[in-house]
Formats: C-alpha cells, structure tokens, sequence
C-alpha cells in the first residue's frame, strides 16, 4: 500500500514537475529525463558483468541515424526515430559477433577501440556527418495533431512527457528483463561464468540471449538519442542586435554559425532574445520560443 | 547386485580411448583409455595431481584433448564445449565449491534448470515464459528437497555450511537432469553423518538411471559406492577393478603411499 502511494506520489511529482520550471529549465529536464534512460539501459549490460566502452557510441549511431533519415531521406521524424533505434540495434548485432568473443579486460578495450573507430568516422567524414560540428539543420519535430488535439513538440514540455514515457516502458522492460530467467542467467555467467556453462548455459541460446538483449538495449538508446536529436532542435537560437543568430554550435564552443534571424520581421526589438512563432514577442526572455523558420537554409550573406 | 551392473557386454555410455592432456611441457594426462558402463558408479582414484580433475575438464569440454578422443553415447564429443557437452546430457561439478555465491539457493538451482526453460527476452518482456518459469521453479524446488534443502530455499548460498554447499553444486548439477553426473570430490567437507546420507543420496541418483563418474579421495565412500574404479597415476591409467581388487592391488598401494609421501 505504501508503496503505491509512493509511485502515485513520484508520477504526479514528475508531471507537476515542468510546469514550475522555467523554459530553459525544462529543456534541461528533458536530457535529464533522457540520461536516466541512457545511465539505467547500461545496468543490463552490466549485469553479465562486462563494461563496454562503446555503448554511448551505439546511442550516437542511433542519434546519427535518425537525424540523417530525416535530413536526407525524408522520414517523418518519429519514424526516423524508431528507425535510429533499429540502426543502433542492428550495428550492435554486429559489433557483437567479434566482441563476444572477448571477455572482462579484453571486452573493455574492445568496445572502446569499435566506439573509437565509429567516433572518429563521423568526426573524418564531413559527409554526411558534418566532421565535429556534427549534423546541422536537422527538420524538426513536426507538431502532430490526434483528434483534433494538437502537440508541437518544439514545446519543452511537451517533449519532455514524451520523453517520460519511452523512458517509463523502457525501464520497466529492463525490470522485466533482469528479474526474467534471461536477467539469471546473465547473473550467472557474470559471478561463475564456469558453473553457469556447465550447465548449458551460453550454449547457442545464451549468446544469443546476449544478441538480443545488446539490440534491445541499444533501441532503448537509440531511441533516447533520436530523441536527444531531435531535442537539440529546441534549443532556443541565440540572435544578436544585429539580428544574426547562432544555432546550438556556439553553445558547444564550436564558434558561431550567423544567420538571419528570422524574427527580425515580428519582432520589432532586435535586442530580445528573439523568436517567438506566436507570440508577440513581448513576453520575458523565459518564455520565447525558438521559430522553426529559423532552421532553414543558411544564406550567403546575412542582411 | 553390483556386480550385476558392470555388464562388460552393454556399449559404454562414456569410453575415452588414448587420451593425452599437455600444458606446455607439463603431461597432465598421459595416453589414458578407461569406459563407464551406463547405470554405474564409476570411481577415478589416483594421489593428488594425478590427473583426475584435469580428465573431467577434457571430458566435460572445459579443454579441448591434445590427443584422443572422448566418446559419448557413441558420438565422439572431444573438442565440443562445455555447454554443447552439458547439452548431450553430461553435467559435471567442480571441485572446488563453485556456486553462484550471491544467488539464493533456489535461484542457485534455476540456473541448473536453464537448459529445459531456454527462456528468450521476448518471452521476459512479454511474461510468456511465465507457465514454463513456474514449472521450473517447482522441478527446483523438487531438486533441492532430494537434497533436504528446502527449508533454506531462500537463503544465500554463501551462508552454507561447506558440506552443504557441495551439496548444492550437486543440485545445480542434477537440475539440469543429466544421463550422466560428473562429480569431482562431492564429499570434501562433510562429516561422516553427511557423507553417508550423501551416500544414499548417490545411490537414488543412480536408481533413478543417472551414471556417475567419481573422483573423491574418502576411500571409504568410494569403496561403498563405485561398482567399478580406475585408478590413475601420474596422468596413466595405473589398474581398473571391481572396489574389492583395487583395495588389494600392490600397486594402488605402493602408489597412494608414494603420494602421500610426495604430498607431505
Ligand atoms: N591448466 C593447467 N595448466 C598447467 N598445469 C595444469 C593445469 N591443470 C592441471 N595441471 C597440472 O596437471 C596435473 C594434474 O592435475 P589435476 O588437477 O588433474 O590433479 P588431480 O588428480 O585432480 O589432483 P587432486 O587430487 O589434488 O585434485 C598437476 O600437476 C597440475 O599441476
Ligand atoms: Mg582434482
């Protein structure tokens, strides 16, 4: 009974919990709320008592390929989303035909040379994967409408009781899992690796229970990662009394990327921070919202 | 009666013919032929570093033979591993007291169960395993009340006593309801009063069509178990025989003798 009366209580903590934060906060719930997913979904892996350095490399491959989905082959973002996730899932599958293979120590250098070797592709590789700077102008989230109901996910809120809920059933598959015979018998193999083969387990099965459970894990981040993608959309441009703003790279110190602030036209003030869609600009800072127009094409020249 | 049972004319459940065993220099097991009747209880004495342990981690799959084979069933099963073997029906326990130490003791024993449930994540996730996770729970339970550890179902095993925890190796072992047990020293530990329960215990194992192969070092258990024992000395086979021969043989003696001297 206490019990439920304490998972109420946490649910209307975390639903109450954007509307007293400010904009800029809530969008930094929302990578909280992300990271949880990322930090708990390497509990299963650890479970068999292997680190892996590559597994927030698995998490880019995902954010990669959503984000490229959308940009280059013109997925609706949450398909692309999914799609990320199953990228992440099936490179996963892959890496782990060499990697199981090693154990413990050997396991951890490993991982870390697969997770070296993809971090320095997209960082050598401008195209598609925009060198450092990582992909630029990736399309938003489109505002999707169920039953006349309309959600725009620019709105931190919003993204951040979505983000809740991929997080909320992908932890309670991960309890599902570890409290499963599978969740055993990857405690086995960690503690007496011997014993439990001994037995038959890590026969064909077992590998394969490993297989699955590294392609399950990585669609939980990958999907947090198309979601951090997507994310970093909302991230509100920074523009300038000059009326140029600078997107998310300058935030990151990769210095600025300048363009027109789309605004400019509503809003009268070129001080403000800019970028209100609908509104009339007037509010305080806190409450602006970045202008999808703004991710556009880049001119030449700014005005 | 246990003569009955080494029916020299039946094919052999388990025949390892000229095995040899090197690690570098080292000659762990040298050119060694011995057969185990199904039905049995088949001894493998020898002094300490005699080969025993390392002929059940070849025949277990743990290593691969440098020469010789390992026939199983008929089939040869050397250079398979440890779970292909394990799957074959041919379970083995180790010497040293190797639990899951952090598991409780039924939990110990599902993973002994892993084999016959061959649970699948989707089958996790969705709770479809639930009807085939019940009825292992209760084939493990069943396990380790033939074992008279179903009152401390829920403890670790860790808080064992040291008899007890070789008992349940033996449950984890049997869990997985093996043709054929491998048991390495199963009686280290106990005192006499567990050793002779556990001598019962054996012996329903084997009325129930279980083979095993026995390494221990308490002659007197292996005396009253084995219907046949191979004798092994410094990696060779040193004689075979009915118990009542070995226990006579010049050259068991001689051979005991002379290890101990090596040991002390
Ligand atoms: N992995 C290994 N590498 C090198 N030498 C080994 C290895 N395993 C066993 N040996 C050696 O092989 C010989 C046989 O060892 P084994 O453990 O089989 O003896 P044992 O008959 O089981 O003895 P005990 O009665 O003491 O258990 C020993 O000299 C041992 O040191
Ligand atoms: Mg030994």
């Amino acid at each position: 009974m206490l019990k439920i009366i304490a998972w109420i209580l946490l649910a209307a903590a975390l639903v109450v919990l954007p509307f007293v934060l400010s904009y800029s906060q809530q969008e930094v719930l929302v990578f909280l709320t992300i990271n949880v997913l990322v930090v708990s979904s390497y509990r299963l892996l650890t479970l068999t008592g292997e680190w892996s350095l590559a597994h927030v490399v698995i998490m880019g491959v995902g954010a990669y390929a959503s984000a490229l989905l959308t940009k280059s082959a013109g997925f609706p973002v949450p398909l692309a989303m999914l799609s990320g996730a199953a990228v992440a899932g099936v490179f996963a599958l892959i890496l782990s035909f060499p990697l199981f293979r090693m154990k413990g120590f050997y396991f951890l250098i490993g991982s870390f040379a697969a997770g070296e070797i993809m971090r320095l592709i997209w960082i050598k590789f401008r195209d598609p994967f925009g060198g450092p700077k990582g992909i630029k102008l990736i399309p938003g989230f489109d505002t999707i409408e169920i039953g006349g109901l309309k959600i725009d996910f620019f709105e931190p809120v919003n993204y951040y009781f979505l983000a809740l809920i991929v997080v909320a059933v992908s932890l309670w598959i991960i309890w599902r899992v570890e409290r499963s015979p599978v969740g055993l018998i990857f405690h086995a193999v960690h503690w007496q690796d011997k014993l439990a083969e001994s037995v038959g387990g890590q026969g064909a099965p077992l590998p394969h229970a490993g297989l699955c459970h590294r392609l399950l894990l990585c669609r939980f981040v990958g999907r947090a990662a198309g979601a951090l993608h997507r994310n970093r959309q909302s991230q509100p441009l920074q523009c300038r009394r000059d009326g140029l703003c600078s997107d998310l790279g300058d935030r990151r110190g990769y210095g600025h990327v300048l363009r027109p602030d789309p605004g400019r036209d509503r809003v009268d003030d070129p001080q403000r921070r800019c970028l209100a869609r609908t509104g009339d600009g007037s509010g305080p800072a806190a409450d602006l919202r970045p202008d999808p127009d703004c991710i556009g094409p880049v001119p030449a020249k700014g005005p | 009666m246990k003569d009955d049972r080494t029916n020299a004319g039946a094919r052999p459940l388990l025949e390892v013919n000229g095995l040899t065993m090197r690690f570098g220099g080292l000659t762990a097991i040298n050119n060694l032929s011995f057969s185990v009747q199904p039905g049995t209880i088949h001894g493998l004495i020898g002094p300490n570093g005699a080969g025993k342990t390392t002929t059940f981690n070849v025949v277990s799959g743990y290593y691969t033979p440098t020469e010789g084979r390992v026939l199983y069933k008929g089939q040869d099963i050397s250079g398979l591993t440890m779970p292909q073997v394990a799957a074959r029906g041919l379970v083995r326990t180790f010497q040293h007291s190797t639990l899951f130490q952090e598991f409780s003791l039924l939990q110990n024993v599902m993973v002994g169960r892993y084999m016959h449930q061959r649970p699948t994540l989707l089958g996790a996730i969705l709770g479809t395993g639930a009807k085939a996770a019940r009825e292992n729970e209760a084939k493990a339970r069943e396990t380790l009340a033939f074992f008279g550890l179903q009152l401390r179902a829920h403890e670790l095993a860790a808080e064992l006593s040291h008899g007890h925890q070789r008992a349940l190796g033996m449950a984890v072992a049997l869990a997985a309801e093996p043709d054929m047990l491998l048991l390495d020293e199963p009686f280290t530990g106990m005192n006499p009063e567990e050793t002779r329960q556990m001598m019962d215990l054996m012996f329903k194992v084997r009325d129930r069509g279980v083979t095993i192969l026995l390494v221990e070092h308490d002659m007197q258990a292996i005396m009253g178990l084995c219907d046949r024992i191979t004798v092994m000395n410094f990696g060779q086979l040193l004689v075979e025989g009915a118990p009542k021969d070995i226990r006579n043989d010049p050259k068991v003696i001689e051979a005991y003798l002379g290890g101990a001297r090596h040991v002390a």
